[in-house]
């Protein structure tokens, strides 16, 4: 910032210098500007800032990286407040449980974009090591949808969640409640105690924690990504999850140095 | 013939008088049961004696609650609005406002014994109402008067000269079409559901991020109380004439919202700003024409600076300001209604649009069969959504009932070769028609002037029932019978059984549980006695468990302890 202040500064005593003929100017005092007399110079002549559109894009890069900052941290906040929900028993999730980085989806088994994204997510997962990738249930498709979110995490219960999700994601025949048992039974679950858990008020409870979670995040729809505190929605490629990836672990270094 | 004789008089039977007027329920439910006797239970209930929601009904309650259920940024069932100027007869918050009502309807008058999805879907609509894309339109719109524009569609804008940079704090001044909902929305929930969760202080709070990025959000913090003071002070500042909506505007339908809003206050907290906003406004009404005597029809807007009453006739501000008004002014509005149901039906239904219509019909259509409703012309009730079946292109989705939106319903009036109107905007078909469907007569009128007491609340009631898989569709403790009365129906994810819980039965008391008219048996929280299918809880509660291949009734009626010892 103080750099960005002096040079606006150096560019005003050149002009200003260069308007009153003073070709010779004595660059070395230019230099010497401490910020304090840069400050009591734009307070003097803030038409200066105005005037000036470099100036006025500088700004406006600044201001929105600002935001960006804001948002990010606003994220890590929320991320840090409902860590004990992402870690809980009933969040699914794969990769390295202490990983410095989270990823979390939001997805509907419902949606569309999900699915196409479905490959390029396991490329990432096949690829990337030291990740912990959560899957946020974020039904938002309707009835059939909640039942198969209530249907995950009731696999999740009986440990298989993974083929479960895996043949929801890749299925391409409307869900109903006959298709969600009949997929249940074809990965080895069992259906009595799928029946259970998924009307278990805990199931219920915490599908809703999940939701509010989202919510917080400002998630609007789906396929929504979380990558450590930064997010991305709708449709992408496993090129710009491992760039993001990549990302936030190098910000993650240099704050944990 | 659309012309009718009304019976919208004193005399008729309400469905609220059903419920809890002792005397009318038992000589009525008497009097059926005579016809129908209840096999095992001789002087028990007869479930279709008590209100039941119809399908159709059913459809609009669970389609406003899947809008309810939708993530707050999520608009896509509700239309296309103008990225700026959001606000229009369509706009977001008078969507999920009418939503509100359209639901505390149907939970009063067919489902009072079941509160929890009710209350959710109510603290749902108003955590939808305060995000964000919601109401600041207001950052943008509070700095033009448009009170110069036209039907012909003449749009004069022009910045005002004080004030010029208007407000983002949607309710501090002004806006009343946003912040006089909004005060409904949160009467009605605390008053239907005895929830005070926004008397807190912030609970109502609106997050803006400014353009200028890099700097924090404002956050501007209300709450029941202060949402009510900072309404009263602005019709008492403008000497009770009605809060503009836009600059310069005033409208009487928007004001009709916090009057019922400040009602639901002075019931929930022992005021009395309602009555002095109810006396002067009318007045005010009255001295300035905003109905005019000789049309019977509602005024366009108050223009303020101008001093001048803009007079109209559109079915839609008679419909709006008509079914609320009706609240506090029924007999006034029953007494007109007949003149304006005259002047529009005819040319809505039937006709061609002229002067004596809005100038589309998108909303005209939802707002009248509204005031329709209210007022108990079921005749018309009848017709208008008769119409809507035949001619909007009745959808079900994720078992809900709405009417979806045509592609040009913001601006173009359109019918078809036969005269039939294509042009429904979303106000009209997510909300409105269902809402005149599923209103009773004097529906408001009673929620408002005959509310749940605190005794209402001490009740037996109903709780998880697994919404996705069962419709509640009559959900009644009549107190005169001691008895809880419930019907579910299938809903949209098919299951083969089902279940609920009971709460807040009287442990000392004796119950027999009827279903289908058939005597199950008797039970005791005490003796701990079940039959097949209940369970107690913990709690207390009872917990019964049914097959659901198709609706079932059940009746829980209390039994002298005597005749159970046998």
């Amino acid at each position: 910032m103080g750099k960005f202040v002096r040079s606006v500064f150096t560019i005003a005593i050149v002009l200003t210098a260069t308007a009153c003929g003073e070709g010779d100017t004595d660059r070395a005092s230019i230099e010497e500007a401490t910020p304090k007399q840069v400050r009591q110079y734009l307070l003097e002549h803030p038409e200066f800032v105005l005037d000036d559109p470099e100036i006025g894009k500088a700004i406006g890069r600044v201001r929105s990286l600002r935001e960006r900052e804001r948002a990010a941290s606003q994220r890590r906040s929320i991320l840090e407040e409902r860590a004990e929900l992402l870690a809980s028993p009933l969040t699914p999730f794969s990769g390295d449980a202490d990983s410095l980085v989270t990823f979390i989806e939001f997805y509907d088994y419902q949606c569309s974009p999900c699915k196409a994204n479905y490959p390029e997510l396991q490329q990432v997962k096949a690829t990337e090591a030291n990740v912990r990738f959560v899957y946020g249930q974020l039904p938002i498709y309707g009835g059939h949808s909640i039942m198969a979110a209530r249907a995950a995490i009731a696999a999740h219960r009986q440990g298989l969640f993974e083929p479960y999700h895996a043949a929801l994601m890749t299925a391409n025949t409307p869900l109903d409640m006959d298709s969600l048992y009949a997929t249940a039974a074809n990965v080895g679950l069992d259906l009595e105690k799928l029946r259970v858990d998924m009307r278990d008020p805990g199931v219920l409870r915490y599908l809703e924690e999940i939701r509010l979670l989202a919510e917080s995040l400002d998630v609007t729809g789906t396929p929504v990504f979380i990558i450590g505190d930064a997010i991305r929605r709708g449709g992408t490629t496993a090129e710009e999850l491992k760039a993001e990836l990549r990302r936030q672990r190098a910000r993650r270094e240099i704050a944990t140095k | 013939m659309l012309f009718r004789s009304l019976i919208v008089g004193p005399g008729k039977i309400s469905m609220h008088s059903m419920l809890v007027g002792f005397r009318v329920v038992a000589l009525w439910i008497g009097a059926a049961s005579l016809v129908i006797p209840v096999a095992g239970l001789a002087d028990g209930p007869n479930p279709s004696d008590y209100p039941a929601l119809s399908t159709k009904q059913m459809g609009h309650v669970r389609h406003m609650i899947n809008m309810a259920n939708d993530l707050p940024g999520d608009f896509s069932l509700l239309g296309q609005m103008d990225p700026v100027y959001h606000m229009s007869f369509h706009a977001y918050q008078f969507q999920f406002a009418f939503a509100a009502y359209a639901l505390a309807s149907a939970h009063y008058h067919y489902t009072p014994a079941h509160r929890d999805l009710y209350q959710d879907a109510s603290a749902r609509l108003i955590k939808r109402m305060i995000y964000k894309d919601v109401w600041d339109y207001w950052a943008h719109v509070s700095k033009y008067d448009i009170t110069g524009r036209t039907d012909e569609g003449g749009e004069n804008v022009w910045r005002t000269e004080d004030d010029e940079y208007g407000w983002i704090d949607p309710n501090i001044k002004k806006n009343i079409m946003y912040s006089g909902h909004l005060l409904q929305m949160v009467g009605l929930h605390e008053t239907l559901f005895d929830d005070h969760r926004y008397d807190q202080p912030g609970s109502l709070m609106f997050r803006y991020a400014p353009p200028e990025y890099g700097q924090d959000p404002i956050e501007m913090k209300y709450d029941h109380d202060r949402l009510t003071t900072v309404i009263f002070d602005q019709f008492e500042e403008g000497h009770f004439r009605g809060i503009e909506c836009e600059r310069n505007a005033v409208y009487a339908e928007c004001n009709q919202h916090p009057i019922l809003g400040l009602m639901s206050y002075d019931l929930a907290h022992g005021t009395n700003f309602s009555p002095e906003v109810k006396s002067n406004f009318k007045k005010v009404m009255v001295e300035r024409n905003y109905i005019d005597p000789e049309t019977k029809t509602t005024m366009y807007f108050l223009k303020v600076r101008e001093d001048e009453v803009i007079p109209a006739s559109y079915a839609w501000a008679d419909g709006w300001n008509g079914h609320a008004q009706h609240v506090w002014d029924k007999q006034f509005i029953e007494e007109i209604y007949p003149h304006q149901l005259e002047r529009y039906i005819p040319s809505m239904l039937e006709g061609v649009p002229g002067e004596d219509m809005g100038y589309t019909a998108s909303f005209d259509f939802g707002w009248f069969a509204l005031l329709a409703s209210e007022v108990g012309d079921s005749e018309t009730v009848q017709i208008m959504t008769d119409y809507a079946d035949a001619h909007f292109k009745p959808t079900w989705m994720d078992g809900g009932l709405l009417y979806p939106n045509t592609a040009d319903y913001l601006w173009n009036f359109s019918r078809d070769e036969k005269g039939f109107i294509q042009n429904v905007g979303p106000v009209t078909g997510n909300v409105l028609v269902g809402f005149a469907r599923i209103n009773p007569a004097d529906g408001l009128w009673h929620i408002y002037n005959e509310p749940f007491n605190q005794s209402h609340f001490a009740e037996p009631h109903i709780t998880d029932v697994e919404y996705l898989e069962a419709s509640v569709t009559r959900a009644v403790y009549d107190a005169e019978k001691d008895a809880l009365i419930v019907t579910l129906a299938p809903g949209p994810v098919k299951s083969e059984t089902t279940s609920f819980t009971v709460r807040q039965l009287d442990s000392k008391k004796h119950y027999t549980l009827v279903r289908d008219g058939k005597s199950l048996g008797r039970i005791s929280a005490s003796r701990g006695s079940t039959l097949p299918g209940t369970e107690w809880l913990i709690d207390g509660s009872l917990r019964i468990t049914t097959e659901l291949d198709e609706p079932h009734s059940f009746v829980l009626k209390a039994t002298p302890t005597n005749v159970a010892a046998r």
